[in-house]
């Protein structure tokens, strides 16, 4: 049939919408309906990961950006947001955990680092170990959440030894204190 | 014979759902090899706590010599109204960077964890606007807790001289 209208811009859709409307079935328009909304409520269910959703790019730090949460021997290792010194990891303790021969300092800091695997912010204690000299391996500067030292309580520059035998300082570690509110 | 239209769509979306939700499921748990996934959060008045004091007096109230102990201790002090005021005047507590309201929510949930036993069974927890008062006195630490101290000794308040003694003389 020819179109009806007169502006050539209608013609066009005219003609579409007569084509559509002759060939096509209203059951054809029925189902393919239920299958976009069947289709559109199934996505969420899709096995994608959901990293960049649990942290929104604006709250990762950029430390929490480039962090990594396998390997407790490099500098990027997700609680070291903080860590200013010597990981004890690489002298011979764990992330959390003193080299022997050394005692943990019975006094710390409490700052909070950014798991970028859940994107959930966790209390860390950093805690130094003292008693021997300068452990001198995998040397890190973490400054998240550091103050200037003239805040001594929040300072990673000071030795942390406070209360300990011996005020010499060896190495840094990160323990897991809790999940920040 | 052919389904109809609408029995073929319906199946075609329901075997979707399914095969989805299987697949959704069996990519669940990734995270389990990690220690911290199964955390509870800690509130607001813990981590206050864990953030300004923990790291020093320790999460049971208990330190070294230089760290004056809270467990057992710092509920005598709301015995008395003087007691009640230095526990905020105190310089770490009145100089912190908490907010009013969550200072007061802080000292209540402390005195609940490390004094619930000295506490007087009246005691009335501090409020946002009584902290905000009670910090911008200034006091010179060592003088003020003396002077506490003997007060709550002297209305025998405490069982006895020890029972808030320091270690350590710069201390308070």
């Amino acid at each position: 049939m020819k179109p009806i209208s007169k502006n050539g811009f209608d013609k066009v859709f005219e003609t579409i919408a007569r084509k559509t409307a002759q060939q096509l079935s209203r059951r054809n328009f029925l189902s393919r309906l239920g299958v976009g909304m069947a289709g559109a409520a199934v996505v969420p269910l899709l096995p994608v990961s959901r990293k960049a959703q649990a942290a929104p790019a604006s709250v990762l730090s950029d430390f929490a950006s480039k962090a990594q949460t396998n390997d407790p021997t490099q500098c990027n290792y997700w609680r070291y947001c903080s860590s200013d010194g010597y990981l004890c990891a690489c002298c011979g303790g764990g992330p959390s955990q003193c080299p022997p021969g050394t005692t943990p300092s019975p006094t710390s800091w409490v700052g909070s680092c950014i798991n970028p695997d859940d994107g959930q912010t966790y209390l860390i204690a950093y805690r130094d170990c003292c008693g021997q000299d300068s452990c001198g391996r995998c040397a890190c500067l973490g400054q998240e959440g550091d103050m200037p030292s003239y805040r001594p309580q929040l300072n990673n520059d000071i030795v942390w030894c406070f209360g300990s035998s011996s005020m010499v300082y060896h190495c840094s570690s990160a323990g897991l204190v809790g999940l920040a509110n | 014979m052919l389904p109809s239209i609408k029995h073929r769509v319906a199946f075609a979306a329901l075997t979707c759902c399914l095969m989805l939700a299987g697949l959704a499921w069996a990519g669940d748990g990734s995270d389990s090899s990690k220690s911290t996934s199964r955390l509870q959060p800690v509130t607001r008045e813990m981590e206050n706590f864990a953030r300004n004091c923990q790291g020093c007096h320790g999460d049971s109230g208990v330190s070294v010599n230089e760290v004056p102990t809270l467990a057992n201790r710092i509920g005598y002090f709301t015995r008395a109204k003087e007691g009640r005021e230095y526990l905020v005047q105190v310089p770490n507590v009145a100089l912190s960077t908490i907010h009013d309201q969550e200072l007061a929510e802080m000292l209540n949930w402390m005195l609940k964890r490390f004094g619930a036993d000295q506490m007087p069974a009246d005691f009335k927890p501090y409020t946002g606007d009584e902290v905000g008062v009670l910090r911008k006195v200034r006091i010179i630490p060592t003088v003020r807790r003396a002077e506490v101290v003997k007060l709550l000794e002297d209305r025998q308040l405490v069982p006895n001289k020890d029972t808030l003694s320091l270690p350590m003389r710069t201390t308070y």
